[in-house]
């Protein structure tokens, strides 16, 4: 379906009635162009004095939502855009994404859950291949490799204490961490620390991926021998009932 | 000038746990403060004081936090006092291989216009790092003085104790600009708050913005729907809470400052300690040195020795052979009346029976366990084993983090039960005080459960296997049954390191004098309520009610005092199925069903009464009378089947 942009950028916002915002009233919309047009393709109708999506145009505005809210992901997490330049910039830029760039875009971000003002972005079909290893620029840490490690990005966990508990270690973006390993729990080394995490919370936190920071366990230290470590004194941790 | 002459000099020292906060406190005090690896045992502030030279300096060590914002009470503890206090001089102390990570906290604390000198403490663990600090640069980018240190050693501790004494206040400092839209609502917030001493308005309209619960009664009420509105029209225009777009900003900066005064190598080989960490964590090879540590840390050493040979000592040696003998003398000689003598001496005397089992059997078992726990501790082993029944532990209803006061309960229950405050949702904590109260034997019942069954592993085996389904299945189902949210789980793990004798024991000892205090007036309580139960007849008839329970699950009428005993202290009832044994000899599947019975048993008074504390009376009855109903069930199932099955054990 060839729709003009102003039709799918209408798409959109009649989308929004499936995330719970109020439907749009027909007298918002008649004799626009924009509406005109889905109605000709039949995406949608008017049904008792409001604008409805058509099984079509439900499954025309999933897609063009997903292109948008990927646009914009991809605008804040790889090209790093402020707040105010994310709309302008996301609108136009979601227009280039055809389906198989949209799923390159989609895979390379790691498929991401949420856009960056958290609404939900619908999965595609690459979200279900279970190729997620390829290519990816920014993923959940679940989805990185042992010895895998990077920045992190953004946190997807709502404003709950998931997000709190993260901040509070200092998970916050920009901190440098590597995973070391995935079970029986996730652990990974953030700094010079390192935490335990539950699989919950590790996929919460995603990374713009750098490969290799850190050799993964067994390796690296054997041509040191035993030189290289030392056993530290409890002591040192202080710890006193103030700590 | 005047000011600083007419109000005494103070010290506050700040950071976020396992920095060595409390032993620069100690260097600079010369006080003693107890030591303990967990962040959250105790929310206590330690207080002391300094000679700086010619200088009196009261010094305080605060609890561990990690940023401005409280989320724990530790925390918001450590911002009153920055509050209220005014210090002289705030030392943050940070760990300096961990430099990015803590340094938006030193920011936050410029911001708010604190006298900060930051202390880099544990320079000696970044060094082996291959990291190097140049401190100049990081005191020029902050504008406040930047000290290495490794406290442990006294390393740049008389540096410290030089910049404390001439430290001077100056204007400026590192300021970190956040976005345009926070920055105008941070101006227009600072114009609508009362002045106010050693807290900037920056820093106060900072935390208005971040929904901070406690800095919403500083501005006046009449301007607050002011501050209110700004807020909001602030929040409105970003997409994610202002405290997360707040904090990532100061981490950003904290991190080019981090990184432009550090030099760490690309790669590093792994340490020892990690890579045995890798193999404590690792399933195929943790769980072995998991039961490892219990076989020789409980079944050796606190069953061996402790419950063994200590105990024997005291209690076949010291208390029967001298002390019972010595008492009963002098009460015959001494008090005629019976009634009297009873009280004191006799099978149920404060002496013979409330001192002897607090005294020969309880203590020593307690102390050997407490030292176990505290090596345990000091090691860093604790988050580890957190880590590694994380997830069987989800199906339970609790977190990793549930195992510390699990394992603590292996000690005392008592004890344990008041460290469930440390599981993050009330949901947790009941699932934990559920499972203490009765599937966690405590150190006292396993001494003597080890000991009644030692020769008979088979019976040794089923007792395992019951307790263990059944703390396995209560957790199952109230994990089904309790209403809220799955726990999550996130854990330092600090480095592994070796514990310091003297740290092990000065723990040992502080808990120690904290079971003694407890569970001295209690023994001689039980002692006593037994004298009165027993003059008025009131414990003769609740024995008779018990014995049929008692006898149902197959053992002799007699064991009813013994589960009555239960009651008052759940030692004490297994002490009095040891009495029993030798009087009576038990068959193995008596032995076994008793014991079952006796550790899933109603708590003890203490832990009745804590239970009812910390959870509330609804909670803590019901958990008792449901352990107290289970406890019974169980044992008559275990009974039954194996009678009908004919086992000898």
């Amino acid at each position: 379906m060839q729709a003009s942009h102003a039709a799918q950028e209408l798409l959109e916002t009649l989308w929004l009635e499936q995330e719970g915002d109020p439907p749009v009233p027909l007298s918002a919309l008649e004799g626009s162009d924009a509406f005109n047009e889905l109605l000709r393709l039949g995406c949608a109708s008017a049904v008792e004095g409001q604008a409805r999506l058509t099984e079509r145009g439900l499954r025309e505005a999933r897609a063009a939502i997903r292109r948008h809210r990927l646009a914009e992901r991809l605008m804040a997490d790889v090209l790093d855009l402020g707040a105010q330049s994310l709309d302008e910039a996301g609108c136009r830029f979601e227009h280039l994404l055809y389906p198989e760039l949209e799923d390159k875009v989609c895979t390379l971000l790691g498929h991401p859950r949420a856009c960056p003002h958290g609404k939900p972005i619908p999965p595609g079909p690459c979200c279900d291949h279970g190729a997620r290893e390829t290519g990816k620029l920014v993923a959940s840490l679940v989805d990185l490799e042992v010895g895998e490690g990077g920045r992190v990005a953004y946190l997807h966990a709502g404003e709950g204490s998931r997000l709190r508990e993260l901040m509070s270690i200092g998970l916050l973006p920009g901190a440098p961490v590597t995973l070391l390993r995935k079970s029986p729990a996730y652990v990974v080394a953030l700094g010079e620390s390192e935490f335990a995490l539950d699989e919950e919370m590790a996929k919460a936190i995603y990374v713009r991926v750098q490969t290799e920071t850190r050799p993964p366990a067994g390796e690296g230290a054997r041509e040191r021998g035993w030189r290289g470590w030392r056993w530290g004194r409890a002591n040192r941790e202080g710890e006193g009932p103030g700590d | 000038m005047t000011t600083t002459a007419q109000r005494e000099k103070l010290l506050v020292i700040v950071g976020s746990p396992n920095v060595g906060k409390s032993v620069l406190f100690n260097g600079l005090t010369g006080a003693y403060v107890t030591v303990s690896n967990y962040p959250g045992t105790t929310v206590e502030v330690s207080r002391g004081r300094a000679k700086l030279g010619d200088q009196e300096w009261a010094v305080v060590d605060t609890p561990g936090m990690y940023a401005l914002l409280p989320s724990t009470e530790e925390e918001r503890v450590g911002r009153r006092i920055l509050l209220d206090e005014s210090p002289t001089v705030t030392l943050h102390v940070v760990d300096a291989k961990n430099l990015e990570r803590m340094l938006p906290f030193t920011l936050q604390l410029i911001e708010a216009g604190q006298p900060v000198i930051l202390v880099c403490n544990i320079m000696d663990e970044a060094e082996r790092r291959g990291i190097s600090l140049n401190a100049a640069a990081l005191s020029e980018s902050l504008g406040v003085p930047v000290i290495p240190t490794v406290s442990t050693e006294g390393r740049g501790v008389e540096e410290l104790r030089e910049a404390i004494r001439s430290y001077e206040r100056h204007e400026g400092g590192a300021v970190v600009r956040y976005t345009d839209e926070i920055e105008t609502a941070v101006s227009r917030i600072e114009t609508l708050l009362p002045d106010r001493e050693g807290f900037s308005k920056r820093a106060l309209a900072l935390l208005l913005l971040q929904d901070d619960e406690d800095a919403r009664d500083i501005p006046d009420a009449d301007t607050f729907p002011q501050v209110q509105d700004i807020v909001e029209d602030c929040a409105r225009k970003h997409s994610r809470p202002l405290s997360y777009v707040i904090a990532t900003q100061r981490q950003q900066h904290a991190a080019r400052l981090a990184q432009a005064a550090l030099e760490a190598p690309e790669t590093r080989p792994r340490t020892f300690g990690e890579r045995l960490s890798d193999v404590l964590i690792t399933p195929w090879s943790g769980v072995p040195i998991l039961l490892l540590v219990l076989y020789l840390g409980l079944f050796k050493f606190v069953g061996g020795i402790g419950a063994g040979v200590v105990v024997d000592f005291l209690e076949s040696h010291l208390f029967e052979g001298h002390i019972n003998p010595f008492v009963e003398g002098v009460l015959d000689r001494a008090i005629p009346w019976p009634v009297l003598h009873d009280l004191i001496g006799g099978e149920y005397g404060l002496i013979t029976l409330g001192l002897r089992y607090a005294l020969a059997i309880v203590l020593p078992i307690v102390t050997f366990f407490f030292v176990v726990f505290s090596i345990l501790e000091d090691t860093g082993y604790l988050p580890r084993l957190a880590l590694l029944v994380d997830r069987v532990f989800k199906r339970i209803g609790l977190s990793g983090r549930g195992v510390i006061p699990l394992v603590l309960g292996l000690g005392c229950d008592t004890m344990a039960t008041l460290v469930t405050r440390t599981l993050p949702t009330l949901r947790e904590r009941v699932i934990a005080t559920l499972l203490l109260a009765l599937a966690v034997p405590c150190s006292a019942q396993l001494g003597l459960i080890l000991a009644l069954l030692a020769g008979r592993p088979w019976a040794l085996a089923v007792w395992g296997g019951v307790i263990a389904a059944v703390f396995l299945l209560t957790g199952f189902l109230a994990a089904r049954l309790m209403p809220g949210e799955a726990p999550h789980f996130y854990m330092e793990l600090p480095p592994l390191r070796l514990p310091k004798l003297s740290n092990v024991l000065i723990k040992t000892y502080t808990r120690v004098v904290w079971y003694l205090k407890e569970i001295i007036p209690l023994f001689l309580v039980a002692s006593v309520l037994i004298w009165l139960g027993n003059l008025s007849g009131l414990f003769g008839l609740a024995v008779k009610a018990l014995a049929y329970p008692v006898q149902w699950i197959g053992l002799p009428r007699e064991a009813a005092t013994v589960f009555l005993f239960g009651f008052f202290r759940r030692d004490y009832g297994a002490a009095g199925l040891y009495d029993l044994n030798t009087e009576h000899a038990l068959t193995g599947v008596q032995l076994t069903v008793a014991t079952i019975a006796l550790t899933l048993f109603l708590p003890c008074v203490a832990q009745f009464l804590i239970n009812v504390k910390e959870r509330g009376w609804k909670v803590g009855v019901a958990v008792s009378i449901f352990v107290l109903l289970f406890s019974f069930l169980v044992a008559y199932v275990v009974n039954a089947i194996l009678v009908a099955l004919g086992v000898v054990l």
